[in-house]
């Protein structure tokens, strides 16, 4: 086991190496240059050159790009381009944005869409069966930014009853100062005793977690539906019900075990997606999370940034998927005894 | 209870706890709330050449101030200013008892300490010192020599010449980059939150004065969406919105009694630089057609919804010292006549014409111009990109386009024609590629007259424009607006096109 995790550290590190390479290659050779970006609306030449020189931009391209790696090996990844502060700092302030929304976004999705999924099968081709399934496509089919607005159309344009957009009212952010211990709002407001605070943040936060729940949650649902229907086919499972078992203790002690190896890659996908894909979520909301920052920086030859982020995020769905195929270790006995 | 039943009742519970959440927190009635689609980037006033100068001209003063309305300077932290004769001496008189912010006295080793700053580090707009020497003889009088003559009580106005402390400028860069500021202005900075808000507070010692009506508080909340921007606006959450709105949307937003759209003078205009180097617009003739080709009246009207004008020159009419002159119009037959007597083969008659940052009007425009230009037989293939990509392939001849419209306007009060029409080794903004001696002589003329005599400078520069358009090295293609929608209940909107920006502390509510 520790040969195992120690080799997957190792192919995160050599991965990670060769995400750096091609994300430097991609943003080095597209044509354009960010300094006519990050100067104003008309610098001048002797500004353009300077700033060029400063930035190493007129050096060879292999020379580049070995300056960028001394950097990153010592922890710098440089300024933004874009927004003119610390690359590193920028993602602080962003990162933990967006893993406090796609947290509870997967939370949310594991605990409403397992259950949908379940009901599903065990009523599989029933009328209920075929709305859920109808209810999941629609889901997956409508564009998440229509989602994102129709919600805000309905729950602040006509009800009034959830913020617009933001991750916390202006008052609030001004009036209340709680310590950035996590960096996830909703955690750090309860460690202070902000109870204002708390509710702010969790009336900010709903919108944008319902919109990427519906969007993602059909792809679990019926994930766990078509998988749970094999099973429930099978032999050991009509032994179980002959024995008498409860039927809730058949479907989620017996039957949805069996489902837990694939359920869990899909899960583990959908969160390292979410982490880069809550991109259409953070734009409606103004979510101030990483996947706009790494849209606008890769659109605008940010470098910096479009490399900070990449090496996070790869770091980030490297790790999630390492954990998760640790975690087919608790969950199968047959791997840990082989 | 059956699992359905359960997941129903935890649904129903979860909405209830959405009614549980609503949170209105009380506006006091002195705190605006403005919305921004973009976040200020450079705090620093000695870097900041962009879109946060709409929040730093309420922070930060000028040494001069333009009124574009009364077509002249008035004091601001000068309260006088004298040229010698040949234009290279300038000396300002300060004026007394202005602190800023932190309650240092601005004082002419004030000005100095920022100005000396500014001209050594040589970013943003501060080329316009011309690297100018700097003295401060005694504690109200600063004097500014430079090798060239310059129009630096001009320059003094530009909106990115913003005057801070000595303090501030000791702590640099990297002390204004986490949101500090210490101005003279009417508001001073309370706090920032990276991409959510600016919250600007009132400055009780501003020289300026207060009336008693004006917000105590100003928030800037950065805002991405238009769709989001508006809907604040609708529901009074937010009362004005400096965002760049639709012009198509300008007519709905109309319709809502609580909404008013200001529609203001701005500096900004369309020039559409034609490459004189790059066949078949090398080709004079073939360049008059295009000009012909433009549907002038279209674009103002429609594609601008009347939110811009026909330009009467090649510079637009709201800024000071522009000139009218006899402008292309649209004319497919004249179009179609000179075409024929370019001499261009019919099987070249296709250009490139640029549409850059994915900008609706832009890409407008240039689709109306294909529409046309497909009657006349001329074949527009239309190039898209990043603003940055599109800027560094069209400097070099080889990857060059031969039409790219660009959204244009001056740093300060000038009508100088010399970024688009002087000869560049490096090309920077010339996209036409032109370059005439003579042009070249009427604009250094004109430069060096513009501080010490004006009409002289005007007339050099007139011949300059008149030579360029014909030459016809640029279509000029509209001279645009700014639209400002705001809560009806708003008022004391002050703008002025010298400065992309409201000032705040003129803003106060009416009624509930």
């Amino acid at each position: 086991m520790t040969r195992y995790v120690a080799q997957r550290f190792l192919l995160l590190a050599g991965t990670l190496i060769g995400v750096l390479t091609v994300t430097f290659v991609l943003t080095h050779i597209l044509p354009g240059s960010p300094v006519e970006v990050m100067l104003g609306h008309r610098p001048t030449q002797e500004q353009i050159a300077a700033a060029t020189h400063r930035l190493g931009l007129d050096l060879p391209l292999w020379r580049q790009y070995l300056r960028f790696l001394a950097e990153i090996a010592q922890g710098q990844f440089g300024q933004s381009f874009l927004t003119n502060q610390p690359v590193l700092q920028d993602i602080g302030q962003r990162l933990m944005a967006t893993v406090e929304l796609t947290s509870l976004a997967v939370i949310a999705i594991v605990v409403i869409g397992i259950p949908i999924g379940v009901i599903s099968a065990v009523k599989a081709n029933s009328p209920l069966d075929h709305v859920v399934r109808s209810l999941t496509v629609a889901g997956v089919a409508l564009p998440g930014f229509m989602l994102a607005m129709l919600l805000q159309m309905a729950f602040y344009g006509k009800l009034g009853l959830l913020p617009l957009q933001g991750r916390m009212a202006s008052d609030i952010l001004l009036d209340h100062h709680f310590p950035t211990v996590t960096g996830l709002f909703l955690v750090d407001s309860l460690l202070a005793g902000d109870l204002m605070a708390f509710r702010d943040a969790l009336a900010h936060i709903l919108l944008p977690l319902a919109t990427l729940t519906l969007a993602n949650l059909p792809l679990v649902a019926r994930t766990t539906r078509n998988l749970l229907v094999e099973v429930l086919s099978e032999d050991y499972v009509r032994t179980a019900f002959a024995y008498g078992l409860k039927r809730r203790d058949v479907y989620f002690r017996y039957a949805l075990k069996a489902t837990l190896i694939p359920l869990l890659t899909v899960v583990g996908l959908t969160y390292g997606y979410l982490l880069g894909g809550a991109v259409v979520a953070e734009y409606v909301f103004d979510w101030p999370g990483i996947g706009g920052y790494v849209v606008r920086a890769i659109v605008q030859s940010d470098y910096p940034a479009a490399i900070g982020v990449t090496v996070f995020l790869a770091t980030a769905y490297l790790t999630i998927n390492l954990i998760i195929d640790l975690l087919y270790y608790v969950v199968d006995p047959r791997l840990r005894h082989s | 209870m059956k699992t359905g039943t359960r997941v129903i009742a935890t649904a129903l519970a979860l909405c209830g706890a959405g009614f549980a959440l609503q949170l209105l927190p009380a506006k006091a009635e002195t705190t605006l709330t403005i919305v921004d689609g973009i976040d200020v980037k450079d705090w620093d006033p000695a870097i900041s050449y962009g879109h946060e100068s709409y929040v730093l001209n309420n922070i930060y003063d000028p040494l001069t101030r333009y009124n574009t309305k009364e077509g002249k300077l008035e004091p601001a932290l000068a309260t006088s200013w004298s040229v010698s004769e040949d234009g290279k001496t300038w000396t300002f008189k300060l004026r007394p008892n202005v602190k800023f912010q932190s309650g240092e006295p601005m004082t002419a080793q004030a000005v100095k300490a920022f100005l000396d700053r500014n001209i050594k580090m040589n970013e943003g707009a501060n080329y316009l010192w011309g690297k100018a020497t700097v003295e401060a003889p005694d504690a109200s009088t600063v004097v500014l020599k430079t090798t060239d003559a310059l129009p630096l009580d001009l320059v003094s106005s530009c909106s990115y010449i913003m005057v801070y402390s000595p303090s501030a400028g000791e702590k640099g860069t990297d002390w204004f980059q986490k949101g500090n500021a210490d101005g003279t202005g009417p508001y001073k900075v309370a706090q920032w939150v990276p991409n959510q808000q600016i919250v600007l507070e009132k400055n009780k010692d501003y020289w300026g004065g207060w009336k008693g009506n004006e917000a105590d508080r100003i928030i800037v909340r950065i805002v991405s969406e238009v769709s989001t921007q508006l809907q604040m606006l609708r529901s009074g959450e937010a009362d004005l919105t400096f965002a760049t709105i639709p012009f198509d949307l300008v007519d709905t937003l109309r319709k809502d009694p609580n909404i008013k759209v200001e529609v203001v003078d701005s500096w900004q205009y369309l020039p559409g630089p034609i490459n004189v180097k790059k066949p078949p617009t090398d080709n004079l003739k073939f360049r008059e057609a295009l000009t012909h080709i433009m549907d002038y009246e279209t674009v103002s009207k429609q594609i601008y919804a009347g939110l811009a004008t026909v330009p009467q020159g090649p510079t637009p009419m709201a800024l000071a010292g522009a000139m009218k002159y006899n402008m292309p119009k649209f004319d497919l037959e004249l179009a179609k006549k000179q075409l024929d007597e370019s001499g261009v083969p019919k099987d070249k008659w296709e250009i490139t014409w640029v549409v850059y940052g994915g900008v609706d009007v832009l890409k407008n425009v240039a689709l109306l111009f294909q529409a046309n230009a497909a009657k006349v037989g001329v074949k527009v293939d239309i190039v898209q990109g990043d603003w940055g990509v599109m800027w560094d392939k069209q400097k070099h001849l080889e990857t060059s386009a031969n039409v790219f419209p660009f959204r244009q306007w001056p740093d300060y009060t000038t009508v100088q024609p010399a970024s688009m029409f002087e000869t560049q080794e490096k090309v920077s903004f010339n996209f036409s590629h032109y370059s005439n001696p003579d042009v070249d002589k009427w604009i250094d003329e004109g430069t060096k007259l513009e501080a010490s005599n004006k009409k002289a400078s005007a007339e050099a520069w007139r011949k300059a424009y008149q030579k360029v358009i014909d030459d016809a090295a640029a279509m000029f293609i509209a001279d645009t607006k700014r639209i400002i929608p705001h809560r009806a209940n708003l008022e004391g909107i002050h703008t002025d096109p010298a400065y992309e920006t409201v000032f705040f502390h003129e803003l106060h509510r009416v009624g509930s």
